[in-house]
C-alpha cells in the first residue's frame, strides 16, 4: 500500500529560558490510505508536539523542526507558508482533545464548516451550506439541517467532537491526525466516536494517525501501533503483536495499565515514576530510571532495532519475556 | 433585553440624585456670590439682597436643592442665573458641538487603536511591537491641551491645512465641519487610541494563543481571516468595554480641548457657569452627561449580547 503520510526522522526542539530542549527525537512513522495507525504513550511523551510539528502548527518563534513529513511528493516541513496553509484542512487535517474549546464559541457550527469549504474550494455559499449539512449527516449529528444554526455551547461534548470531525473531513483530506479525540468523553460516547472514525476512514480511504495515552483505544481501532516514550519511538509493530507479545518493557507497562472490566474493583495500574523532563533526559535508555529490567548495559544509548517488520528500542528485548494482554482486552 | 433596560433605568435614579446633589453642594461651598456679580460694580447692599431674594439664594441650601430637584423632575431645568437664557436651550445649542467632537475623537481612537493593537499583537515580541508600544505609551502620556497647541501651531498656523479654532455643525456644512474637527479630534482621541491599542494587544495575544484559533489554522484559514474575523470578534466584548469607558473620559477631556480650540460646546458652557455660581446650568449639564453615560453603557451591554451568543 502506498504511504499517504510518511514522517522521516522528525526532531523537534524548543527554545526555553534554560536553553534549547529536544521534545521529539528522530521519529519516523508511516500511514497508508484507509489505515488507522496508533501513536501511544503517557502524557508528556511528545505525541501532541509530533502532531503539531507535522501540521506546521508549532509556534515558529520558539520551535525548530528537522526531518521530513511527506504527503505524496510534498514535504510539509519544507513547504512555503502559503502552500502549507492551503494543504491544511484540504490534504491533511487534525482534530483535538478538547471539543469544548476547539470550536470558535462565537460562530455557528454551520458557518465554521462552510468557511472551511470556501477556504479550499471555489464554491457558492449555497453549495458550501449543502456540503455542511451532508458532512454533518455523515458524522451522525442528529437533525443537521437545524443544527447548522447552533452555537458550540448548545451542543454536548460528543456532538462537538462530531462537528470537529466534520470540519476536519469536509474537504476529504488524505490524512487525518486525531490527537486524543475521545479522552475527554465518557466511555459510551468514546466508543461511538472511535467507531465513526474507523467507518469514515474505511469509506473514504482516509489515513488516520490516532494519538492516545490509552492502549485500549488503540486495541479497538488501529492496525499498527507506535509506542512513544520521552520523545522517541520505542516500539513499532502490529496491534496484535504489541498486545500479545510486547518487546519493550514500556509497551508491556502500558498494557498492564489498560482499564479492564474483570479488574474493575482493583486500583488502576500505572507505571511507577514519571516521564523525565526535557531538561534532564537520561543519556542511555530513556526508560531506564523506571524500568524493572534495567541493567548495566541499559546506560548506553539504545538504537531502534528493526527486524521482521517490527522495531524495538531495547537492547535486552531478546532476553526478556514480557507480559502482554494474556487475558485479552475489552473489545 | 427588557430586563436590562429596566435594570439600567432603576440605577439611573440614585446615580442622578448623587451626582446632582454632589455638584450642588460643591457650587455652594465655592467662594463667590452670583448676586454680587449680577448687581454690578456700584450696587448697594440692599440691591444685592434683593437679587439674592429674587434668585432664591437667601433660602437654606437644602431647600434650594429641593426646589431645583422638583422642577427638574418635571423636566424644567430652569434658567441661567447669568444670562437668563433657558438652561435646556443653552445645552441644546452646546451639546451637538461637543457630541461631534467626542464622536470624532472616538472614531479616531477606535480605528487607530484597533489597528495598532492588532499589529502589535500579531508581531508580539518583535521590534514592531516594541515601537507601537512605545508610541502608545507616549500617546497615553501626552496631555491633550499640549497636543492641541502643538497641532494648531504645526497644521493650522504653520501650514494652514486646517482651521485653528472654532467649529461648524456637521448638519450645516459637512465638509467645513470635518475640516474643523480633524485637529481637535486628534487632540482628544490620541490618548484613547493608546489605551485601546494597549488593552486590545493583551486581549488578542491571549485569544491568538487559544485552542479554537489553533483549530482555524489547522483547517487552513488564512491568517488574515483568523485575525480580522475570528480573533477580532472574540475581542469585541472587551473592546466595546474599553470604547465605552473612553466616551465618559472624552466627555470630561472635551472641556480642555474645547478651550484650546475655542469651541463653544458643553465644556465652555459649564466652565463659564461654574465660575459664576450658575448652578442651574451646571446641574443641567451634569444631568445630560449622566444620561449620555448611562445610554452608552446600555449600548455597550447590548453589544455584548450581539457579539457573544453565550450571553443571550
Ligand atoms: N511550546 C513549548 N515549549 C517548550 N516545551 C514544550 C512546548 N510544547 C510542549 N513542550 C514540551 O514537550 C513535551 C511533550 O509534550 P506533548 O507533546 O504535549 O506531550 P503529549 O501530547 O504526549 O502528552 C512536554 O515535556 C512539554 O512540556
Ligand atoms: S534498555 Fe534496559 S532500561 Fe531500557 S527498556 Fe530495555 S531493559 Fe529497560
Ligand atoms: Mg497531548
Amino acid at each position: 500500500m502506498a504511504a499517504a503520510l510518511e514522517v522521516r526522522n522528525l526532531s523537534v526542539y524548543f527554545q526555553t529560558p534554560e536553553g534549547e530542549v529536544q521534545a521529539v527525537r528522530d521519529l519516523s512513522l508511516t500511514v497508508a490510505a484507509g489505515e488507522i495507525v496508533g501513536l501511544v504513550g503517557e502524557s508528556g511523551s511528545g505525541k501532541s508536539v509530533t502532531a503539531l510539528a507535522i501540521m506546521g502548527l508549532l509556534p515558529p518563534s520558539v520551535s525548530r523542526t528537522s526531518g521530513s513529513a511527506l504527503l505524496g511528493d510534498r514535504d510539509l516541513l519544507a513547504l512555503a507558508p502559503d502552500r502549507l496553509v492551503k494543504a491544511r484542512g484540504r490534504d491533511i487535517s487534525m482534530i483535538f482533545q478538547e471539543p469544548m474549546t476547539a470550536l470558535d464559541p462565537l460562530f455557528r457550527i454551520g458557518d465554521q464548516i462552510t468557511e472551511t469549504v470556501r477556504a479550499h474550494h471555489r464554491v457558492s455559499r449555497r453549495a458550501a451550506a449543502d456540503r455542511a449539512i451532508r458532512i454533518l449527516t455523515d458524522v451522525g449529528l442528529p437533525d443537521p439541517a437545524a443544527r447548522v444554526r447552533a452555537y458550540p455551547h448548545q451542543l454536548s461534548g460528543g456532538m462537538r467532537q462530531r462537528v470537529m470531525i466534520a470540519i476536519a473531513l469536509v474537504s476529504e483530506p488524505a490524512v487525518l491526525i486525531a490527537d486524543e479525540p475521545t479522552t475527554s468523553l465518557d466511555v459510551t460516547v468514546q466508543a461511538q466516536i472511535l467507531g465513526l472514525l474507523a467507518e469514515l476512514s474505511r469509506a473514504h480511504g482516509t489515513a488516520v494517525v490516532l494519538i492516545t495515552h490509552d492502549l485500549g483505544v488503540v486495541a479497538e481501532t488501529c492496525s499498527r501501533v507506535h509506542t512513544m516514550y520521552a520523545g522517541e519511538i520505542v516500539e513499532e509493530c502490529s496491534v496484535d503483536e504489541a498486545l500479545l507479545a510486547p518487546k519493550h518493557p514500556y509497551t508491556s507497562g502500558l498494557i498492564q495499565a489498560i482499564p479492564r472490566a474483570e479488574k474493575r474493583r482493583q486500583p488502576l495500574y500505572s507505571i511507577p515514576g514519571r516521564v523525565p523532563p526535557l531538561t534532564a533526559m537520561p543519556s542511555g535508555c530513556r526508560f531506564e530510571p523506571r524500568c524493572e529490567h534495567a541493567s548495566e548495559s541499559c546506560r548506553a544509548a539504545q538504537p531502534l532495532e528493526r527486524r521482521d517488520g517490527r522495531a524495538v528500542r531495547c537492547g535486552r528485548h531478546g532476553e526478556l519475556t514480557l507480559p502482554g494482554a494474556a487475558s485479552g482486552v475489552d473489545q | 433585553m427588557r430586563r436590562l433596560l429596566l435594570e439600567r433605568a432603576v440605577w439611573l435614579v440614585p446615580t442622578l440624585l448623587l451626582a446632582t446633589f454632589g455638584v450642588f453642594w460643591l457650587i455652594h461651598l465655592a467662594p463667590g456670590d452670583p448676586a454680587i456679580t449680577l448687581a454690578g460694580e456700584n450696587a448697594t447692599a440692599r440691591q444685592i439682597a434683593a437679587i439674592r431674594h429674587e434668585l432664591g439664594l437667601d433660602q437654606p441650601f437644602l431647600l434650594q436643592y429641593w426646589h431645583w430637584l422638583t422642577h427638574a423632575w418635571r423636566g424644567n431645568l430652569g434658567t441661567s442665573l447669568n444670562t437668563r437664557e433657558g438652561v435646556a436651550g443653552a445645552i441644546g445649542h452646546a451639546l451637538p458641538v461637543t457630541l461631534q467632537l467626542v464622536l470624532g475623537g472616538l472614531l479616531l481612537a477606535a480605528v487607530l487603536g484597533t489597528i495598532a493593537g492588532i499589529v502589535s499583537a500579531r508581531r508580539a515580541g518583535t521590534s514592531t511591537d516594541a515601537a507601537v508600544s512605545t508610541l502608545a505609551s507616549a500617546g497615553a502620556a501626552i496631555p491633550s491641551f499640549w497636543l492641541g497647541l502643538v497641532l494648531i501651531s504645526m497644521f493650522a498656523l504653520g501650514t494652514h491645512w486646517f482651521p485653528a479654532t472654532g467649529s461648524v455643525a456637521l448638519t450645516s456644512n459637512p465638509g467645513q465641519a470635518l475640516r474643523h474637527l480633524v485637529l481637535p479630534s486628534i487632540a482628544l482621541g490620541v490618548s484613547g487610541a493608546a489605551e485601546i491599542a494597549r488593552q486590545l494587544r493583551a486581549v488578542l495575544i491571549d485569544i491568538l494563543g487559544s485552542d479554537h484559533i489553533r483549530t482555524l489554522r489547522a483547517k487552513g484559514l488564512s491568517e488574515r481571516r483568523i485575525v480580522w474575523l475570528h480573533a477580532l470578534k472574540g475581542a469585541a466584548v472587551p473592546l466595546m468595554t474599553i470604547v465605552g469607558l473612553q466616551v465618559s473620559r472624552f466627555l470630561g477631556a472635551a472641556v480642555v480641548v474645547e478651550a484650546v480650540f475655542g469651541i463653544s460646546g458643553i465644556g465652555s458652557l459649564v466652565v463659564g457657569a461654574a465660575q459664576n455660581h450658575d448652578y442651574p446650568v451646571v446641574e443641567g449639564v451634569v444631568v445630560v452627561m449622566a444620561l449620555i453615560v448611562i445610554v452608552v453603557n446600555f449600548a455597550v451591554d447590548v453589544s455584548y449580547r450581539i457579539f457573544d451568543p453565550r450571553i443571550r
